[in-house]
């Protein structure tokens, strides 16, 4: 009885086509423009902010190897008032990170697993990051799926510099998706909360980095975003554009300028432009 | 509030996804030459037949979002024609093809194709559809449909030539078949094999329902809910020359049964239900008639509420909005959402259980119109009068009827056969926007024409998405007369009620005017489409059906009335009144290239023809070979290959190209050497061995596999 079985795979493995690939390799491109640029609801520039990437994965089995470098550019010279990772005076290259992941399907949960490197490029002494808050997180980000709402919890903890935990806990609900092939549009609102536990301010070791006031919720996010999916010269290419609306909780989530009357915002707006490309370029 | 952004969102989106462009087409108006007594006294009839099978990577129009891309074919699709005519040189020519549906467009070009040499214009000429839900959209004389009828979206002008093209060869080879003949005609009542799957909209209409034949004792509520009459006319020619024997030709059957019986997530073009009935007579024709091909076409009745019997595990459920999980990082935008298939597994087990449903159903059916066209023998006779009315009516501006077609929110959620991924959406999962049967599809505050009927999007669709000429504006209506049999041609899905009611219409008004039919029957999906009508009770429960009946609820009146007007019209001229056949227009949007086209790939001469491999696998021999691209081979020019079996020392066919358990499909393309194609073949443990043979075709010589064992 197996052997029919055994002589039909052979010949689709002979003729090549009807199996799907077991392995695949794809190249990544993408970039942000963004305005301000807005990291755990700390506003890190309040100019315009570039962020282009370049990743490789490879598929295998049902799950994905990824990593990559993501990088960010400050468009513009910060002013006196503004808020920049470079400091007043100064554009270009502010931060360059380098990751890997994993991530991976099973069943009603999805999973990623992995590692980030954040470099910063500031030497300025108004610089709101320099090489000196170089640090390394690893993280592992769940979140399951179901008709309407699809919870997530994603856990980050910082094993050089700062020392501490960041749990940001998420609800996204999709408003609604084209049903036709082309072009696929899907419009997706999302909930987040931030929460600090250790990546505040240590006050009995001040030397240790932090990126909080104090520990406990540091924001709110409420978010609205739309992809656009086309396929341009066959290259699968998702436009997406999202606007958040941030409540802040916590005395440096809380600024939106370096304005001193700015330095106590309960909320803030804020909005993305990005536009990804994520080809298969080898399949086996 | 909530409900109103959340349709103006969807209202831009659908906007920003295809502007509103129509490119009008003007349609020709061909009316029927003057009848001309014929040299052989008597009722003559002639059958033809064409294939309308497409090459694969069409769109499956029916289904809406969840007709999918064809990528091969399974019982071929026809246009069958029967071309009458009587004593008097009345004639009428009906055409059955295999599609969803049938457009103006369709009916009226092969008229202008088929006028010249036949003497039939629109008026004489009736092509409907079997509603079968897997056969090629991008037809549609209407942009909406073209946008909405499948996931392949466009209109393309070459399928509308593909298929006006063989219609007309069909009818052209009926003229040529012409013979004189001998008709009978009878109405069986089949139970069981139909079910209503809009009760409770049913139970809305008064009086209660009063079936037109006896109930089979142990039916339940819903299978008693239906018309279950079938009508089959049997037509008997004389040979040829010195053959002057009349023997079995074919028949016309009308029975109400959608074209549902096939998975929704089928991705094979197949003629489906439909496609097993018509073979199984034609078998049993050819079997009497020995003069080889037999005919049966299968025309739908007042089926809009009306469902195959479709088991439940033949549904696969629709695809569902999901995170997906794909390469990249924690900086990476996010891979969009995704509408994610049930398990491949699952959806494999619920197309086959449909299959084994649509075999055992369309035996069945078969067996049923055998009997029914054997009983009509000692009957026949060759005195059948024919006559035809016919009047295209303004459907926009008709004062009895809402200004303008308007679609409402429980058509986007899909019928019980096949419910779409949008099905009981509700906003954040709370807010329901209307998107089911009944419950809030329903206005609670009717204020307008379309009363009850929550229009999807509201104003925004008319303005926004459909337009001026998005949706049908017109209905060619006509009664054929065919001996004391009249049939109501409508370009419509009626339900069972409002079928009824505009049978009732037609014979009471043909009664009045001095002629006393025996039956009336409705021909839906016929020349044209403005999809559902519904009785104004059942419009108030705003089931799909419901909101699917475009211009309100007085649609069923409407048609009653013009159609009771045309009966006395046809009774009162004796045979055929005046039948104008007004301007009408197509707004079908800009054409696109998706059907493939006859230049795709290499030609012939660079295409060497070769088996590629054979295997068995329980009991299905699998063939790959290497053919022409898609388009170059088009599977409507004829037999793409055949299954042989030995038998002591010779060949013998067992599996012809569009038998029901062959599959062929169109698996991939390698480029300047051809396409690789598949077929597969459920052989039912006959052993083999077997052989595979590529039929020759023009530039391409005929090729023979190896022998395979299937043990």
């Amino acid at each position: 009885m197996i052997r029919p079985f055994v002589a039909a795979a052979l010949l689709f493995l002979a003729l090549g086509l009807s199996r799907p690939a077991s392995a695949q390799v794809y190249l990544g491109l993408d970039a942000t423009l963004s305005s301000p640029y807005v990291w755990r609801g700390v506003t890190r520039a309040n100019g315009w902010v570039v962020q282009p990437e370049g990743f490789v994965g490879l598929k295998a089995g049902g799950g994905f190897l990824s990593g990559g470098v993501w990088a960010s550019y400050e468009l513009g010279n910060a002013g006196p008032s503004d808020l920049s990772d470079l400091g007043t005076g100064h554009a270009g290259l502010a931060e360059l990170n380098y990751w890997g992941q994993a991530s991976w399907s099973l069943g009603l949960v999805q999973a990623a697993l992995g590692g980030i490197r954040y470099t910063f490029r500031g030497t300025a002494p108004t610089a709101g990051r320099t090489r000196a808050d170089n640090t390394t997180e690893l993280y592992v980000d769940l979140r399951g799926t179901s008709k309407y709402v699809v919870p997530g919890i994603a856990l980050w903890l910082d094993v050089d510099r700062v020392q501490g935990t960041y749990l940001e806990g998420s609800i996204t609900v999709p408003v609604l998706a084209n049903p036709l092939a082309a072009p696929f549009f899907v419009l997706i609102t999302r909930a987040a909360l931030g929460y600090t536990l250790g990546q505040d301010v240590n006050t009995e070791d001040p030397s240790q980095g932090a990126y909080f006031a104090r520990a406990g919720v540091t924001h709110v996010d409420f978010a609205v975003s739309t992809d656009v999916t086309l396929r341009p010269l066959h290259v699968p290419t998702v436009l997406r554009l999202e606007g958040h609306l941030q409540f802040s909780t916590d005395d440096a989530t809380r600024p939106s300028s370096a304005r001193p009357s700015d330095a106590r915002r309960s909320g803030k707006l804020w909005a993305a432009l990005a536009l990804r490309l994520s080809p298969p370029i080898v399949s086996w | 509030m909530v409900r109103a952004r959340a349709q103006l969102a969807l209202a831009v989106s659908l906007v920003a996804s295809g502007c509103i462009a129509y490119h009008e087409l003007g349609l020709p108006s061909p009316t029927s030459a003057r009848p001309a007594p014929a040299a052989l006294p008597g009722l003559r009839a002639g059958f033809g037949r064409a294939d309308i099978t497409p090459p694969p990577g069409v769109g499956l129009a029916g289904n809406g979002p969840e007709g999918r891309r064809a990528t091969g074919y399974r019982v071929r699709l026809y246009a069958r024609a029967l071309l009458l005519e009587d004593r008097t040189g009345e004639r009428v020519a009906l055409v059955v093809a295999d599609l969803a549906q049938i457009t103006p467009n369709l009916h009226r070009l092969t008229a202008l194709r088929i006028r010249d040499s036949t003497g039939i214009g629109a008026d004489r000429l009736v092509i409907a559809a079997t509603h079968v839900h897997s056969g090629p959209g991008h037809f549609y004389a209407e942009r909406q449909y073209n946008q909405s009828t499948s996931q392949v979206v466009g209109y393309d002008s070459a399928m509308v030539e593909f298929l006006v093209s063989r219609f007309a060869r069909a009818v052209l080879d009926a003229q040529r078949d012409l013979r004189l003949a001998r008709v009978a005609w009878s109405a069986t009542a089949v139970w069981g094999h139909t079910r209503n799957r809009s009760y409770q909209a049913f139970l809305r209409n008064k009086p209660e329902w009063t079936p037109p034949a006896p109930v089979t004792p142990g039916l339940d509520p819903t299978h008693r809910a239906v018309n279950p009459l079938w009508t089959l006319l049997r037509v008997d020619q004389r040979g040829r020359g010195a053959d002057s024997a009349y023997r079995p030709a074919g028949a016309l059957s009308v029975f109400a049964v959608h074209g549902t019986a096939d998975a929704p997530e089928n991705e094979l073009l197949d003629a489906g239900l439909h496609g097993i009935i018509e073979r199984g007579l034609e078998r049993h024709v050819d079997s009497l008639s020995r003069r080889g091909a037999g005919y049966h076409l299968v025309a739908n009745g007042a089926e809009g509420d009306v469902s195959p019997d479709w088991p439940v595990q033949s549904r696969c459920g629709a695809p569902l909005l999901r995170p997906v999980v794909g390469p990249g990082g924690p900086r990476t935008p996010p891979v969009p959402w995704e509408w994610r298939d049930p398990a491949p597994a699952w959806m494999a087990v619920c197309r086959a259980a449909a299959r084994r449903y649509v075999n055992a159903a369309g035996d069945s059916l078969a067996a049923r119109a055998v009997a029914l066209f054997d009983s009509l023998g000692p009957t026949l006779r060759g005195d059948l009068r024919i006559g035809v009315a016919f009047r295209t009516l303004r459907l926009k501006g008709d004062p009895r009827l809402c200004p303008y077609p308007e679609t409402g929110s429980a058509t986007l959620g899909g019928a019980e056969d096949g419910r779409t991924r949008l099905y009981g959406w509700r906003l954040f999962g709370i807010f329901p926007i209307g998107l089911e049967e009944g419950g809030h599809a329903i206005r609670p505050n009717p204020h307008d024409c379309q009363r009850e009927k929550r229009v999807a999007l509201g104003g925004l669709q008319h303005k926004l998405v459909v337009g001026e000429h998005g949706l049908p504006e017109v209905a060619q209506l006509s009664v054929i007369r065919l001996g004391d049999l009249l049939l109501g041609v409508v370009p419509a899905e009626v339900t069972t009620r409002a079928g009824a009611q505009i049978e009732r219409a037609i014979a009471d008004s043909a009664r009045a005017a001095g002629f006393e039919p025996r039956a009336v029957t409705i021909v839906g999906l016929a020349n044209g489409y403005m999809q559902y009508v519904t009785t104004e009770a059942e419009y108030g429960e705003q089931a799909y059906e419901g909101g699917s009946t475009l211009f309100g609820p007085n649609s069923a009146a409407v048609l009653a009335d013009e159609l009771g007007k045309l009966a006395a019209s046809q009774v009162r001229s004796g045979a055929s009144p005046a039948n104008p056949v007004d301007s009408i227009a197509a707004y079908p949007g800009q054409s696109q290239a998706i059907l493939p086209r006859r230049t795709a790939g290499p030609p012939p001469e660079r295409v060497t023809r070769v088996v590629l491999g054979q295997a068995c696998a329980g009991d299905t021999l699998v063939v790959r070979w290497r053919d022409l691209h898609p388009g170059r081979l088009v599977p409507a020019d004829g037999p793409v290959l055949r299954i042989e079996r030995l038998v002591g020392e010779r060949w013998d066919a067992v599996a012809e190209d569009g038998d029901r358990e062959l599959e062929i499909r169109a698996v991939g393309s390698l480029g300047s050497r051809g396409y690789v194609w598949e077929a597969r073949w459920h052989h039912a443990a006959r052993a083999g061995p077997y052989r595979v043979v590529l039929v020759a075709r023009a530039g391409l010589a005929e090729v023979t596999g190896d022998r395979v064992g299937c043990d």
